[in-house]
């Protein structure tokens, strides 16, 4: 487990700290993300917890024991502090051996030989390097440097695991892969781990929790589902996935239950939300998928519908991804790859009321 | 010094529970990674380094404004404060030996800088044959003491006794000297021999670490060779070339072999030869021989400052194009073979000549006198002896000074590089308050010119009741706090190489920071470590300006005892010793090389 309570870091030198006093808890057996844009104080704040910077403010603790207090004037030096941790650059020892750079953890605790060999061996073929334990460090690709950084993380069983964006150097597949062998490890493991990335994709793909955070400051949390779905803030809504975002006018209760009110491309309807009314700056999110286009004059009855002109369709593999004009604004979606949208080709954009999402300031 | 340092410390950490009520609530914890051995080590080695450095100064310029002699028991009372020596000083001839310094060193510098800039350009830079030997003969020729170069010289050039007027006189009948090195001239010719393999260690890195696409970007935008010389090249490197003059003339202030040996004779005085004749020579006057100390000493800083800001610069364009490149050769054509045969004029005058005259004087009968090096000798086998060479492995004093300096050049350089790796650490890596500080006292002994650095430290031990004059122990002190700057911008560099995260991984690992720095810093820093070491170890050897003054009967290094063979006139003996040291430098330059190329230094 790890709870971090107010914790404030402001570097030497800055006008702004770098994080302004956050609260965050990592159960046991969860793996939760930190994610934000680059400069959010996400790194920070897992640096904090690893030892690496001391905060100005606050409390940490590792497993029930306070490794940082500033108030009791604590402070468990790195070494002292069981935890694995998985960096960016995989700072693999060039100098040393697969075996020997897994090795290093317990030669610090002082184990025993053959305890020693059969625990880096057991790390090893947890990540499924157990034939290159005897290669020199360098001469690794950088999908198995990966995999060393994890065993050398695991190999003294720690309390937590941090992971500071591991997988940003390598090339696309091999982050899908690597995405779905750390989250594995960490399951059976069971232990609290925390997860720093700037990629939203990742972090939906391998958390229990998100947390997104911005100039040192957690804006959301929650399951990366809900994240998703019912994002908290204009900037989560646009950090995560791809979104059109309305501002709203006019707002009034309309009788089937449902509320309507007047946007950028015309008059919208979504589910009924009492604070929409009192606020006068809510807007409304609507997912890129969640937008349907259909030839002129048809479409479900019971959405909201819109006469629009396709001014630009990229084809993406998987989907098209457009750009409508209506009422001249803009209008983004993602359609079908049998779709086929050409530009210029004339449609009714379509939207559900129940796939639009309030926001208020 | 550090090994001592125990692996854990315990009481560095605060325990969990520790309660720590009444104190300040605000917690002053900014080091990297919490309390352990950085600090104390940060201001122990800080501590070392003003001790070793600057006390020794601090002593000297209080001698230079003292009546009483260091050692004396009035020498810190204040009652012994007088300007006297510093008006001493401007009666007597300072303007002459003001001039006559900053002539020679210009000289010296101009002269040096030419042969090795042009000789830098040939081999990085042009298809001129045989590149790879010049550049080891060039760098060979660096670690031979440059009181055999001086020595050598003067047996070739001496107006009496040189060999090249003899030669002349033998077999073209002109009876007057043709060549003297007795004059300003010569000397200068003589010291840029000496120290041209400096600027061309210097600029062939320079040119070296140059990116050809900034010269390729230049051609490719319709610029000719020369235009882009002028335009791209020359302004790239320009910084590299004012550190590298500014290097020169801090060498050329400080030299004490030439001025000593033919200056000296010549009548032509310099501040290092007044200061050697105040203080050992009788009547003494270590009062005006400190302030003239002190006057060199402000002369080199002046020229550090311009040095430091110079390299600095040169650091950032070096960043910029990092890696070690492979530039485009210019096609010299017919005239590679020009550039060439230069180079090959250069490395004979250097190391040939003096090769070639040695030799000739070691093989003469011993106590022969000057040594007559006539063509009409050379045909005549007969009087031929080894026996010089018989005397050189046999007599105490070169006995004593091969083991003396093979011992102190040993130990300093590995006292230097493992001190210096630490406070590159400090410098580069912590956040240590103060830490600027310790840059600063790695980089003060290179304004320190030797004669003075010799001075100082004989004096601040004569002055303190420690009992390490007359032994090793002095000249291992000396050389550890002379040889720093160089070891420490190596290091630096290399530090600054290795990514912070290798040494955090090591830390979260459950490692101190001194089995983290022990286990992982140093040996990723090995390529810089041994290039450290191996420029300390040979300057170490082939020191003579500083430890002229220090060293004393059974404390004899090298160039000492180089020294004392030629004021007592034993030239065959001293001679043979050449060859000898010669021998054992470049077997040590060879193994050098191999364990440079296997672990992949670029020269030191």
């Amino acid at each position: 487990m790890i709870r971090l309570e107010g914790i404030k870091k402001t570097y030497r030198g800055a006008s702004e700290p770098a994080v302004k006093g956050i609260d965050v808890e990592v159960p046991d057996g969860e793996l939760v993300t930190l994610l934000g844009p680059s400069g959010c104080g996400k790194t920070t704040t897992l640096r904090c917890i690893a030892g690496l910077e001391t905060p100005d403010e606050g409390r940490i603790l590792i497993d029930q024991r306070t490794v940082f207090s500033s108030a009791e004037r604590i402070k468990v030096r790195t070494n002292q502090r069981n935890t694995g941790m998985v960096f960016q650059s995989y700072a693999i020892w060039p100098h040393m051996t697969v075996f020997e750079n897994v090795a290093y953890p317990l030669k610090a605790g002082r184990v025993n030989r053959t305890e020693l060999h059969s625990r880096v061996r057991d790390a090893l073929e947890l990540v499924g390097l157990g034939e290159l334990a005897d290669r020199p460090a360098p001469n690794l690709s950088g999908g198995q440097q990966q995999r060393v950084a994890l065993a050398r993380a695991l190999v003294s069983e720690p309390k937590i695991l941090l992971f500071d964006e591991p997988l940003s150097n390598l090339d696309a597949k091999l982050r899908e892969s690597m995405r779905q062998e750390i989250r594995e490890v960490q399951q059976r493991l069971g232990i609290a781990a925390l997860y720093v990335t700037h990629d939203q994709t990742e972090a939906l793909a391998i958390s229990d929790k998100v947390i997104v955070m911005s100039q040192g400051e957690i804006l959301d949390v929650g399951s990366p589902q809900r994240i998703y779905e019912r994002p908290a803030s204009h900037f989560v809504a646009q950090f995560i996935g791809l979104a059109n975002i309305f501002d709203l006018t006019e707002v009034t209760e309309s009788d089937d239950g449902l509320m309507s009110g007047r946007c950028e491309i015309g008059t919208i309807r979504f589910p009924h939300d009492p604070a929409a009314l009192t606020t006068d700056a809510a807007s409304l999110v609507v997912r890129l998928e969640d937008v349907t286009l259909d030839p002129p004059g048809s479409g479900d009855a019971d959405s909201n519908r819109w006469p629009g002109r396709v001014v630009s369709a990229l084809f993406l593999g998987t989907l098209w991804d457009c750009s409508i004009e209506v009422d001249g604004a803009r209008v983004r979606a993602h359609v079908p790859r049998t779709a086929q949208p050409k530009a210029g080709d004339a449609v009714t954009v379509s939207i559900r009321p129940e796939d639009c999402v309030t926001l208020h300031h | 010094m550090a090994t001592t340092v125990p692996d854990t410390e315990p009481d560095a950490v605060h325990a969990p529970d520790d309660q720590r009520e009444g104190r300040d609530p605000t917690p002053r914890l900014r080091r990297r990674i919490g309390f352990d051995m950085r600090k104390p080590l940060f201001i122990g080695v800080a501590l070392l380094l003003v001790w070793l450095i600057i006390a020794p100064i601090v002593v000297l310029v209080w001698g230079s404004v003292s009546s009483e002699r260091p050692g004396a028991d009035g020498f810190f009372s204040l009652n012994s404060f007088t300007w006297g020596n510093w008006s001493r000083a401007f009666d007597s001839e300072l303007w002459e030996v003001f001039s006559n310094t900053a002539i020679f060193a210009g000289g010296t510098t101009l002269l040096a800088f030419t042969f090795g800039a042009f000789l830098a350009w040939a081999v990085e830079r042009t298809n001129t044959p045989f590149r790879r030997l010049i550049t080891v003969l060039v760098l060979a020729r660096l670690i031979v003491p440059g009181i055999l170069t001086t020595v050598s010289w003067i047996f070739l050039a001496s107006p009496r006794i040189g060999m090249i007027n003899s030669w002349f006189e033998s077999l073209f009948g002109i009876q007057q000297p043709v060549v003297d090195v007795f004059t300003m001239h010569g000397m200068i010719f003589v010291e840029a021999l000496d120290v041209f393999p400096v600027s061309f260690l210097l600029m062939s890195a320079a040119l070296r670490s140059m990116d050809p696409s900034l010269e390729e970007a230049s051609q490719v935008a319709g610029h000719g060779t020369l235009s882009t010389t002028f335009r791209v090249t020359l302004p790239l490197i320009l910084p590299a070339i004012l550190a590298t003059f500014i290097f020169l003339l801090i060498r050329g202030v400080e030299t004490f072999e030439t001025p000593t040996l033919i200056g000296l004779p010549a009548g032509i005085p310099t501040f290092v030869v007044e200061i050697w004749q105040r203080t050992s020579a009788v009547p003494t006057d270590l009062g005006l021989a400190a302030v003239y100390a002190v006057l060199v000493l402000a002369l080199a800083i002046v020229l550090v400052w311009g040095y430091n800001r110079m390299t600095r610069h040169t650091e950032a364009y070096q960043i910029v194009s990092g890696k070690a490149f492979r530039p485009k050769r210019i096609d010299l054509g017919k005239a590679r073979w020009v550039s060439m045969g230069f180079a090959a004029l250069l490395l004979f005058l250097s190391i040939g000549l003096p090769l070639i005259v040695l030799t000739w004087a070691s093989i003469q009968p011993p106590f022969s006198g000057v040594p007559p090096l006539t063509p009409e000798a050379a045909v005549q086998f007969s009087d031929f002896s080894l026996e010089n060479y018989r005397d050189a492995f046999d007599s105490e004093l070169t006995r004593r000074a091969l083991w003396n300096s093979s011992v102190l050049a040993a130990s300093s350089a590995t006292i230097v590089t493992l001190l210096m790796a630490i406070v590159a650490w400090i410098t580069v890596k912590s956040r240590i308050r103060g830490r600027a500080l310790l840059d600063h006292l790695a980089f003060t002994p290179i304004a320190v010119p030797a004669i003075m650095f010799g001075l100082s430290v004989l004096w601040l031990y004569l002055v303190l009741p420690f009992p390490v004059y007359g032994t090793l122990w002095i000249l291992l002190i000396l050389y550890v706090a002379r040889f720093p700057p160089v070891a420490f911008r190596i290091l630096s560099a290399q530090t600054t190489q290795v990514a912070d995260e290798l040494q955090e991984a090591a830390e979260v690992s459950g490692a101190t920071w001194w089995r983290s720095f022990r286990t992982v810093m140093l040996p990723l820093l090995k390529p810089g470590l041994l290039a450290a070491w191996i420029f300390v170890m040979v300057h170490a050897f082939r020191e003579l300006g500083a430890s002229v003054l220090v060293s004393s009967f059974g404390t004899e290094v090298v160039g000492v005892a180089i020294l004392d063979l030629w004021e007592n006139g034993s030239f065959g003996l001293l001679s043979a010793f050449g060859i000898v040291i010669m021998g054992v430098l470049l077997a040590a330059a060879l193994i050098a090389a191999w364990l440079s190329r296997r672990y992949g230094v670029e020269g030191p």
